[in-house]
């Protein structure tokens, strides 16, 4: 929703029930795992190399780094999640 | 950028923190800076995403990417952030971003290093719009900048664009909200289902 709804009585009720309730963590789990795939495909070396090359400064984060590396912490937060 | 800011960004009442952000917002829509805000708020994965673009003058877009956790008694603290700024069509600006996370295999014999660029500033291609820099370019490790506030990155993109207004394509043109667009966002798709129809 807006922002600006957001931030209204109902519309933070609305976001508190909504982060409470039964996320769906399975599909979105695939999702992210999906798209963490493509991105070691594209680059030819999967995510554990990618953080050592970023972590040495062999690799440059630029903005795909940055969302490949904002993906993997999603995935990390949803594994945590799912138990 | 202002530092010594760890205390406000401690977990905060959502509805509060929703009504400071705007009110900071508005302060920049107000000023003309600011044409229109496309910040949604949406709960994905059970916590707050906060996302979307800020269209401004010179045709300046801020992708903001805010992940927030929910703590619960109605409090919500930021867990992953990015900002992105750059002018429609080209010219990428700068970042912040603590993309990182919390990895532990991230540079795991450098705590220091692991620390430092947790929150970490991106100074990208046109940062120097006169003066280009090669896009190797560069990180600058942040030990004393806190997790920055949004205001505080539009502070600095309304100050980068005084100083470079005159020999942008279009300075006194806003970025288009219709293309702006959803590839770099990792908790939202593209184009998130929550943004369609949205005014």
């Amino acid at each position: 929703m807006l922002m600006r709804n957001a931030a209204t009585d109902r519309g933070t009720a609305d976001l508190m029930g909504a982060m409470q309730g039964s996320a769906s963590i399975r599909a979105s789990l695939e999702q992210v795992s999906a798209r963490i795939s493509k991105f070691e495909e594209r680059y030819g070396f999967d995510s554990d190399e990618m953080r050592q090359r970023v972590g040495t400064g062999s690799l440059r984060e630029d903005d795909s780094i940055c969302t490949w590396l904002m993906l993997l912490s999603r995935r990390d937060r949803l594994v945590q999640r799912q138990g | 950028m202002s530092n010594g800011k760890a205390s406000a960004h401690g977990p905060a009442r959502l509805q509060s923190y929703l009504n400071a952000s705007i009110a900071n917002i508005d302060r920049f829509v107000n000023m003309g800076f600011v044409d229109c805000n496309r910040l949604r708020a949406e709960a994905v994965d059970g916590d707050l995403l906060i996302a979307g673009h800020l269209c401004c003058q010179g045709e300046i877009v801020v992708e903001v990417e805010k992940l927030l956790e929910n703590q619960g008694d109605g409090l919500v603290q930021t867990l992953f952030y990015r900002y992105q700024v750059g002018v429609q069509g080209g010219s990428p600006i700068l970042r912040y971003d603590n993309s990182h996370g919390p990895g532990p295999e991230f540079a795991k014999d450098d705590p220091v290093r692991q620390r430092s660029e947790w929150h970490h500033k991106h100074e990208l291609e046109w940062f120097d719009y006169l003066n280009p820099v090669s896009p190797d370019h560069l990180a600058v490790p942040n030990y004393d900048i806190q997790w920055p506030h949004l205001s505080d990155v539009l502070e600095e993109v309304h100050d980068w664009y005084m100083r470079f207004a005159e020999h942008l394509p279009a300075p006194e043109q806003y970025a288009d909200p219709a293309r702006c667009g959803w590839s770099r966002f990792a908790y939202c798709t593209d184009p998130p289902s929550w943004e369609l129809g949205a005014l």
